[in-house]
């Protein structure tokens, strides 16, 4: 369990990968946001088209992309039928009660490629972004909520530890379930029930020693002129660059052409 | 020569339990002591004393002319005095080795270029340059602990207190810290305070202090602490192993000094003896 990497970031040099997180992260909220706006087929076409090209962009190969959306097929499926079988209109074909409607196919292709859109854009945010790159563009596009009070920086501080623990406590929890077991705790056989008793043992020596281990880290933080959030400077300071205008001035672009693509008599 | 830290009568209790006792102590700048003591003897809580986590009962300690039961002198205290513990794991805060070392120099608020340059530097003096970008759960605890040293060095102490910082590590990675910390107090001249239960860390230091019941039993210089065996013995402490074996070569006949504390003498003080044999 050593070896575990946090999210599914994927290493790499592309162009989006050197973006600021904040706007790749701003970038694909407006994505999805437009995604909800367009509502011809030639619109969901071309969003379809443009995430695929970003995903040729950073190299990522299309076994990770479909990997990513298997878990939805289900959805995909079962709303396609509901919209294709439910939606009123021209008759294409009928089937004892049941009618296949040509709306009820255009609404159910438009849907289908809504949820992939959607799916595949926020998947390539977590490809290209490290968790840590979230939590400081998080911290940093929050920060004006910390004039109301909101402890932003404290937040975002809270999540950096946990970030930062959760390989050590999953190193423990695998050390103390060998121990446990050594001493002939059984825990992978019985109902369900006697299995959840079983991680008891597990899970006080667990706490106790999390609770150990945040009294030490608090010691070292405070020997470490920690005071709070405020005053903090950062080493690695989130920055606007020209690559970042860049690429917000192709999105859009590429957005109000497809809105008028949209209004194409077709 | 200037005294950084001095303690000032210090007593400590928890409750009605004193912990340490009228204890006189006065560190020199630039001086590398030792502190030993068998468990409980109150060498933790001296530690946590000197950059005010734990305030005096009664008396005082001053780091550098500042007083630590001041409150608004901590940051400064700490700043002067920084300290690195026993397990690593739980004093590192970031993800990445870089970030955990900028972490002091942040809280700081220096600039992102100062902070830079503190953080090269501390990285390159613990000799990890290699793994700046690295988890630090993926790297090995001898070299967790120097990035926790290099997290203390980046706040630019001038004395930096270790509380038993190779009880954790293998042989391996306890002979690099201390070679890290021997070339820091060398080298850059930072004061070292070093609690440990290692006799052979110990007698690298310029002094050995020795707390026995929270109070200073002994305060000298290694050559002088280990060529005692018996009180040592008697604080229910040892000597170094290269001193045990000298002991037995001289009860065997070997013409050897009794307070031979590094190997090295020892190696040549038995090389001298076969030249002049042959």
């Amino acid at each position: 369990m050593r070896d575990i990497t946090l999210g599914q970031y994927i290493n790499g040099d592309s162009v989006i990968h050197r973006l600021d997180p904040r706007v790749r992260l701003i970038l694909t909220l407006a994505y999805i946001i437009v995604l909800f706006m367009f509502n011809t087929l030639l619109q969901m076409v071309l969003a379809l088209i443009f995430i695929l090209l970003a995903y040729a962009l950073v190299k990522i190969p299309a076994k990770m992309l479909l990997k990513s959306l298997k878990p939805i097929i289900p959805i995909i499926l079962f709303t396609s039928v509901l919209n294709m079988f439910f939606i009123k209109g021209d008759v294409i074909f009928s089937f004892w009660k049941i009618s296949v409607t040509k709306q009820g196919l255009y609404y159910a292709a438009m849907m289908s490629l809504r949820v992939i859109c959607l799916i595949a854009s926020s998947s390539l945010l977590t490809y290209t972004s490290t968790p840590i790159q979230l939590t400081s563009a998080l911290e940093s596009l929050f920060s004006p909520l910390s004039r109301i009070g909101l402890p932003v920086n404290d937040l975002a501080m809270m999540m950096t530890i946990a970030l930062r623990f959760i390989p050590t406590l999953l190193e423990e929890t695998d050390k103390i379930m060998a121990a446990q077991k050594s001493r002939g705790a059984n825990l992978d056989t019985g109902n369900f029930i006697q299995r959840a008793k079983a991680l008891t043992p597990i899970l006080i020596p667990l706490f106790v020693s999390a609770f150990r281990r945040a009294d030490e880290l608090a010691l070292a933080m405070e020997c470490r002129c920690y005071n709070g959030g405020e005053g903090r400077t950062r080493l690695n300071a989130l920055r606007i660059r020209g690559l970042d205008w860049i690429a917000a001035a192709v999105f859009t672009a590429c957005c109000v052409m497809v809105f008028l693509a949209g209004r194409l008599p077709l | 020569m200037n005294n950084l830290i001095r303690f000032d009568n210090v007593t400590f209790s928890y409750g009605s339990r004193n912990v340490l006792e009228n204890i006189d102590l006065e560190v020199r700048e630039g001086e590398f002591l030792a502190v030993l003591g068998y468990n409980g003897s109150g060498k933790s809580t001296l530690a946590k004393l000197i950059n005010g986590i734990l305030v005096p009962t009664s008396g005082k300690v001053y780091v550098d002319g500042m007083d630590t039961s001041d409150e608004n002198m901590l940051a400064e205290i700490r700043k002067t005095a920084g300290m690195v513990f026993q397990n690593p794991d739980n004093q590192i805060v970031a993800t990445i080795v870089e970030e955990d070392i900028a972490f002091a120099p942040e809280n700081l608020g220096l600039d992102p270029a100062e902070i830079r340059v503190r953080v090269d530097d501390a990285i390159k003096a613990v000799g990890l340059e290699k793994h700046i970008k690295d988890a630090p759960h993926k790297l090995s605890g001898g070299q967790k602990q120097r990035v926790a040293i290099a997290g203390v060095l980046a706040m630019q102490p001038r004395c930096i207190i270790l509380d038993e910082p190779t009880a954790m590590l293998d042989p391996k990675g306890r002979s690099l810290v201390m070679g890290v910390i021997e070339r820091l107090n060398r080298e850059k001249g930072i004061t070292i305070i070093l609690i440990t239960h290692f006799m052979e860390e110990a007698a690298l230091a310029d002094r050995i202090m020795i707390l026995s019941d929270g109070r200073v039993a002994v305060n000298d210089t290694p050559k002088k602490v280990f060529s005692d065996r018996d009180r040592m013995i008697s604080l229910g402490l040892e000597v170094p192993p290269v001193t045990e074996l000298t002991l037995n070569l001289i009860r065997n006949g070997l013409p050897l000094e009794k307070d031979t504390i590094h190997p090295e003498e020892l190696i040549d003080s038995l090389l001298k003896m076969k030249e002049e044999e042959a």
